[in-house]
């Protein structure tokens, strides 16, 4: 059984049908928009506002990361034209001419964009590209949102309430949030004097509009007059460097620009000095958001992912040494991503989906660093290193090609969060949801063996092979398909024909499955051996690890066991941090809500994931395959744990749809 | 290949009872994979699927369906799987001590739970901050007004009625007087109207009584202006606690009964009552206009009395209907005795929106728009409305008795010049005159209806004062010392018109003028620089009347009457987080003179009187209802309601936020913090502060950070007038903790050290066999239910 491990046709099959994916993900996405870049943005330079703080949303954020956030209000997770959010801001601000006509407003929704598109159908400004490229990027101008038969449907669109008060809304607050009286107001870059952390930072525009104070009493009166807690030495000054910038801006002269910028960071930083944040964390989370957050290291995992999977499968020593070697290397700088985030925030990232999700990513890596280095002599190696590359790679994709879903902008944690109880509910359960994954990873590897065991001996006919993943994917799609339309019909509702070729293609592949399912276990009762499994996952690592007895020699576990006795070694763990994570939230939610327990769906659904392990356990005690059906429940209980995630964080609200 | 689980089999020759037939039926593994695969089904389908639970004829809350029998079935049998699993399969020995604990915390885990959702209650309250006491001499009992504003009441002492509001709140009032510079406390704007003399503002400071202070409207602290504090010494107004002493219990129903001039509500619970499905007889007693029909299903649950006897004695009252969310809707609707033009029409501007008014004809309040620009009349045949007078131009018609001079003065753009345009002389005198403004039918709240005037500026040899032309001339004043701006305070002087020029307003007609007649509807378009035009209406067609200006008219009734109906709200518009907010029962009472059927609106909470309503949170909806004696009782829909072991009063609400404090988003919030004393042995006790994730325990019940009164635009004030409060017991929940600490323990056990002990003793045997290879598994391994070790 040993080495026979060879690319397979269905690896082949698997691989294309990710890479169809992945590929069609990548074409259907939008293009980062033709930069117009002109020679003014190439010679701005904006690193010293980098370093200034903006009070907004509860905290003292970056530039940079304060206009991520309302850039993000404003286009969505699209980059404008190409530039950094800062500029994109500060271009807004001062030159708003330019931008009415320039597609700039995300709309989310694609219903309600093609309902917009269709009233402008007769638009001469909407040529055959400009359509498409609206129709791709869901970016929109202003000026064409405010055409008064738009206008007139969105207010109809508003008053539903279900489907598209939503996305109107947030149209609204788009074109609210891009008016630069709006932003201009919301960029409080100075403190008052006596400033205490409850007190409202002043806004630069608010400084200008006031002009330099008064200096002499001939002109008082005249001026706009002082501000409260600001020195009139510091208003006239900033007034004056903020309206050089604004004028530099207007006339594109970069130099200018540069030297003010340069003033106006100096000058905001001269007040409040105690309560001023430092210039290194403002830069480094400056930094951060520039550089998307650091999601790219997905593709280090990437990297990582191949190496491994070379070890697990033909166990070659440089394969090992290289996949370990660029998997602690992501691992790093997942850990500097998700410290710099920490450091950032000021408090541990776990308090939105973003941070769920990578925070997760990130505790599945230091689980597997640990189990890897438990089993570094025994044959379980690498498979553990490898499903944390794959999940972290998973997550870290997802925070990186969905920044609608997976927001990444720092927020203030809810008042509700602030608990440790449930601070170390949150980061159990998000650890075990890693684990759960983890142990996807050499169950779906030992499913993978048998199906090849099969088209060897040839025990089964081949087409029947062929069709069995394809009616596995089919059966999981559809049931989700038709599950999805029954729990939010408003949204994702099926109609017509797509209701009856769901409904059909689920039949069609269930029967499909429970037939090969009940010819497996024929197959087995007529006398098939199975390997044999250890009786848990630590029983296994334990009876392949070298002993101290002279007389017990460790065993050489088949392939199927390696993987079988990995997917437990992570089911076990688990399981126990799933059941104690839940009694956590539970004591968090006795004196939270005053009830530790409520069947709140994420409450239920947890409880649910737990079930399909206990079943698991105990499936194993009675069936003569065991590693066969571990690792069909080990895929099932991630599925229901990646229903528990997604679905009903997404879908059906419930008390926790912040975490 | 040995089984594992069948080691330990009970020896053949044991009789074979019924009760030993029914324990082997649990003994079983397979038995307890499918009882959790079925409790796998039955909570993805309360959870994923609530459309299942929400059928008519299921009607279930969670809570509700995680307790129906089935499935408090299927936990009993899982739990006697176990049990019998465990004694009857897994031997008691050390390497087992693992599962015996996870399946022993399981059990307790259950058991506790049973314990603490059988006995559990579930409520909420709102704490109010203070109540005002009212005091003066000749008063039987001092009166009381919560602190809410726009809460009203008034005090009738002798033949005097005294009327209170508590105007504005404010939780942070800087203290300015010497000693107490940087103190701040909550303080109370109450609006007192005296039965003589002038209204006045009482500032009541909480914790500083020395403090009070009046204020005059227009003239500032009566300090300034009078010489002393208070306007009016005798009236003394308090801050006092208000204590909450009762809560009302989570997704129940109840009904509220009193007879009219009664204080007390008597509660009437309604068992039975449905939630999520409308439940409705007939179509004619709601207004539907939707598209699809309305789905009926009728209801008649019988409310028997509660525990209390109450207003309607042992007279079972019976609801007919239920809806789970709709609004009463005064509606129009033909076949009136008498005639009642009332129009609806729309109007789309240029840019798009689009608005709907009402109008009707023979009500002088409500036959023309505020503005003015459209206007709606009846005429009895269609040549009644060629001799219409329609002039668009308003006219001021101005006489000097001295000089017997009279002459009309078209008022329009031209001639209202305002207050920076030229006098014009009158010929002949030395009057002269400039039109200031002009308001057409404004509504005058008092009594007489609605007026037309026009702002004159009349300067006279003698100085100049400014005329309020009226439309009716007894109306014209003339207001002296005056600044001319008839919107600024002052203390001006209105009095009778100058009889030197007298003057008179004719109003003009609208530019647009929909006449009704008894053949149809017509629109009479005349304004000035555009041709005059005359439109025939259709209901339902739109009309251009000029560019940027389309008319609709939605409906015309000539002979209307109102109706109140509940409207349903159609799924799209409801708010999501509304739940039963706006739902409302149709509540059927026996009277002498047959039964008498009432819509009652759901209320959160049962409160005392109207003073309690606070609009977007509080609302107090009741309806009356005869009674056989002859009096009329008072019913009102909320929930259950329980008293509180210790009545509660809210010392203060602090907000505790994140940089830049409270800006209208709960993002800047760190927390809420409520400080709360319990009466206890008549003495109320020290402040226990309660916040988000800090609750308290007092006298049996948890009490729980809820909801909050958060700043609003338009309410007078900064908020934080009331806390609300989640109220719960929580028996069994150190069994169900102890249950689940047990189990942890044991998973670790058996994963973990179970694998070490057993490696252990195969260790030790094969240094007994003094053999290497494999171990062969012995009678102490085997039959260890987790250790079914296949050889």
């Amino acid at each position: 059984m040993n080495g026979k491990i060879r690319i397979r046709l269905i690896d082949v099959m698997v691989l294309l049908a990710i890479a169809g994916g992945v590929g069609y993900g990548m074409v259907m996405r939008p293009p980062s928009t033709e930069s117009p870049s002109s020679a003014f943005m190439s010679e701005v330079d904006l690193t010293p506002l980098y370093a200034t703080a903006v009070q907004a949303d509860g905290r003292l954020r970056s530039f940079e990361s304060h206009a991520k956030t309302y850039m993000g209000y404003i286009a969505g997770p699209r980059v404008v034209n190409g530039q950094s959010h800062g500029y994109s801001y500060l271009d807004l601000l001062f030159r708003p001419e330019a931008y009415t006509d320039t597609d700039i407003i995300f709309v989310k929704n694609k219903l309600v964009l093609g309902r917009i598109l269709n009233v402008l159908e007769e638009d001469p400004r909407l040529d055959a590209g400009r359509l498409a490229a609206i129709r791709k990027s869901r970016l929109i101008a202003p000026s064409l949102l405010n055409e008064p038969e738009v206008k007139a449907l969105l207010n109809v669109l508003g008053r539903d309430l279900i489907r598209t008060s939503k996305p109107v809304d947030m149209i609204n607050s788009a074109l609210f949030v891009s008016q630069p009286q709006f932003l201009g107001e919301n960029l409080k870059l100075v403190a008052p004097d006596d400033a205490t952390p409850e007190t409202q930072w002043v806004s630069v525009m608010h400084i200008e509009s006031m002009g330099g104070a008064p200096q002499d009493a001939a002109h008082a009166g005249m001026s706009g007059g002082s501000i409260p807690g600001v020195s009139t030495e510091l208003q006239g000054n900033l007034a004056k460097a903020w309206s050089g910038l604004r004028n530099a801006w207007r006339s594109q002269d970069a130099a200018t620009v540069n030297t003010h910028a340069t003033t106006v960071a100096q000058l905001v930083r001269s007040s409040a000095a105690e309560l001023y944040p430092s210039q290194s964390r403002l830069s480094m989370e400056s930094w951060y958001f520039r550089y998307k957050g650091m999601t790219w290291v997905w593709l280090v995992y990437l990297a990582s992912a191949l190496p491994l999977l070379m070890a697990v499968i033909y166990k070659w020593k440089g394969a090992r040494r290289l996949g370990i070697g660029l998997f602690v290397f992501a691992f790093l700088l997942q850990s500097a991503s998700v410290g710099i985030r920490w450091y950032i925030s000021g408090r541990w990232p776990n308090a939105n989906m973003f941070e769920a999700v990578t925070t997760a990513a990130w505790f599945g890596g230091v689980g597997a660093l640990l189990i890897e280095w438990f089993a570094r002599k025994t044959p379980f190696r690498n498979v553990f290193a490898l499903g944390s590359a794959v999940m972290s790679m998973i997550a870290l994709m997802a925070a990186y090609y969905l920044p609608v879903y997976l927001d990444s902008s720092i927020s203030n944690k809810m008042a509700a969060l602030n608990d440790i109880w449930l601070y170390i509910h949150t980061n159990v359960i998000i650890w075990s949801y890693a684990v759960i994954g983890l142990a996807c990873v050499p169950a779906l590897l030992l499913l993978r063996q048998r199906w090849c065991l099969s088209w060897d001996n040839g025990s089964i006919p081949k087409w029947r092979l062929l069709i069995l993943p394809i009616a596995i994917v089919a059966l999981n799609y559809t049931a989700y398909a038709i599950l999805m339309h029954f729990i939010a019909r408003e949204k994702y509702g099926l109609q017509g024909y797509a209701l009856y070729a769901n409904v059909s293609a689920l039949w069609a592949s269930l029967i499909f499955v429970s037939l090969e399912g009940f010819a497996a276990a024929a197959r087995t009762r007529a006398g098939v051996r199975p390997e044999r499994s250890a009786s848990g996952g630590a029983s296994a690592l334990m009876s392949s690890a070298p002993t101290s007895s002279r007389f017990l020699q460790p065993e050489r576990p088949t392939t199927g066991q390696v993987f079988d006795g990995a997917t437990m070694v992570l089911v076990e763990v688990a399981f126990i941090m799933l059941w104690a994570g839940t009694v956590m939230g539970a004591i968090w939610a006795d004196h939270s809500w005053g009830r530790p327990w409520g069947w709140d769906p994420k409450e239920v659904f947890a409880l649910n994931t737990f079930i399909i392990f206990l079943i698991l356990l105990h499936v194993r005690l009675k069936v003569r395959d065991k590693a066969f059906h571990t690792a069909i429940l080990a895929v099932v209980g991630f599925q229901v744990m990646l229903f528990n995630w997604i679905a009903v964080n997404f879908v059906i609200t419930g008390l926790h749809s912040y975490a | 290949m040995q089984d594992g689980n069948g080691a330990r089999a009970v020896p053949p020759t044991a009789s074979h009872g019924p009760l030993h037939r029914l324990i082997e039926l649990f003994n079983s593994v397979w038995l307890g994979i499918i009882l959790a695969s079925l409790l796998f089904l039955f909570c993805s389908i309360g959870s994923a699927v609530p459309m299942v639970r929400q059928l008519p004829a299921l009607e279930m809350t969670e809570f509700e369906w995680f307790h129906w029998w089935p499935f408090d079935v299927l936990v009993a049998l899982f739990c006697v799987n176990i049990v019998v699993v465990t004694l009857r399969r897994i031997p008691l020995r050390w390497v087992n001590a693992g599962v015996w604990t996870i399946h022993t915390g399981i059990v307790t885990l259950t058991l506790g739970s049973y314990l603490y959702f059988g006995t559990k209650v579930e409520g909420d309250a709102p704490v109010f901050r203070r109540q005002v006491t009212i005091e003066m001499p000749g008063m039987a009992e001092p009166g009381s007004l919560v602190v809410l504003p726009g809460s009203e009441t008034s005090v009738v002492v002798g033949p005097d009625e005294w009327r209170f509001a508590i105007q504005s709140t404010n939780t942070d009032w800087p203290i300015l007087s010497a000693g107490h510079e940087g103190e701040t406390a909550y303080s109370v704007n109450v609006a007192v109207t005296p039965p003589v003399g002038e209204p006045f503002i009482r500032q009541l400071l909480d914790g500083y009584p020395q403090f009070i202070e009046d204020i005059l409207p227009g003239k500032g602290r009566a300090i300034k202006s009078l010489g002393r504090k208070l306007v009016n010494e005798d009236l003394k107004l308090s801050l006092g606690y208000a204590p909450t002493t009762t809560f009302h219990v989570m997704k129940s129903w109840a009904l509220f009964i009193r007879r009219v001039g009664e204080t007390e509500w008597v509660e009437r619970p309604i068992a039975g009552l449905p939630r999520y499905n409308d439940r409705i007889g007939s179509r004619d007693l709601v207004s539907y206009n939707r598209d699809e029909p309305l789905p009926l299903r009728s209801i008649d649950l019988t409310v028997p009395p509660g525990p209390t006897p109450d207003a309607f004695g042992d007279t079972p009252l019976r609801v007919t209907s239920y809806l789970r969310y709709a609004h009463m809707e005064r509606r129009w609707r033909d076949g009136g005795s008498q005639l009642n033009p009332v129009i609806q029409f729309s109007a789309q501007s240029g840019n798009g929106t689009s608005r709907q008014y009402e109008l009707i004809a023979l009500d002088r309040e409500h036959n023309r728009l505020e503005g003015g620009e459209v206007e709606f009349r009846w005429a009895d045949s269609l040549a009644a409305i060629e001799a219409m007078p329609i002039s668009p131009t308003a006219m001021l018609h101005v006489e000097v008795p001295a000089t017997k001079a009279s002459f009309d003065v078209p008022v329009d753009g031209k001639t209202v010049v305002g207050r920076t345009g030229d006098f014009t002389p009158i010929e002949g005198t030395d009057f002269s005159y400039r039109i200031l403004l002009v308001q057409d039918n404004l509504v005058i709240p008092s009594s007489s209806g609605v007026v037309s005037v026009a702002m004159v500026e009349i300067k006279t040899p003698d100085g100049s004062f400014t005329r309020m032309v009226a439309d009716k001339p007894e109306m014209t004043r003339d207001m002296k010392g005056d600044s001319g701006d008839p919107h600024a305070p002052s203390d001006r002087t209105a009095g009778a018109a100058d009889p030197r020029v007298t003057m008179t307003y004719t109003p003009g007609s609208s530019p647009l003028v929909f006449v009704a007649h008894p053949a149809g509807l017509r629109l009479l378009f005349k304004s000035e620089g555009a041709e005059p035009a005359t439109f025939d209406m259709v209901v339902g067609q739109t009309v251009q009347v000029m560019p940027g200006l389309s008319l609709r008219v939605d409906s015309l009734l000539t002979r209307a009457l109102v109706e109140h109906k509940p409207s349903i709200v159609p799924d799209a518009q409801r708010r999501p987080d509304a739940r039963v907010a706006f739902s409302m029962i149709r509540l059927e009472a026996d009277s002498p003179s047959g039964p008498v059927a009432k819509w009652l609106q759901f209320n959160q909470y049962a409160m005392p009187d109207a003073r309690f309503a606070y609009p977007g949170r509080f609302t107090y909806q009741r309806e009356h209802f005869p009674l056989p004696d002859g009096t009329v009782a008072e019913v009102l829909f909320s929930r259950e309601r329980r008293e509180l072991p210790n009545p509660i009063a809210l010392e203060d609400f602090e907000l505790d936020t994140h940089h830049g404090g409270y800006m209208g988003s709960v993002s800047g919030i760190r927390n809420y913090v409520s400080r709360l004393r319990f009466l206890d042995d008549g003495k109320w006790t020290e402040p226990n502060e309660i916040s988000v994730n800090a609750p308290t325990g007092f006298g049996g019940y948890w009490y729980f950070q809820s909801t909050w009164d958060p700043p609003r635009s338009g309410a007078a004030g900064t908020g934080m007038n009331f806390t609300g409060l989640g109220i719960g017991n929580r028996n069994g929940v150190y069994v169900q903790l102890f249950g689940c600490c047990l189990s942890v323990a044991g998973m670790i056990f058996a994963f973990y050290v179970k694998p070490v002990i057993k490696r252990r003793r195969q260790e030790r045997q094969c240094a007994k066999i003094g053999a290497g290879g494999e171990a062969e598994s012995d009678d102490a391994m085997a039959g260890t239910a987790t250790e079914p070790v296949s050889v």
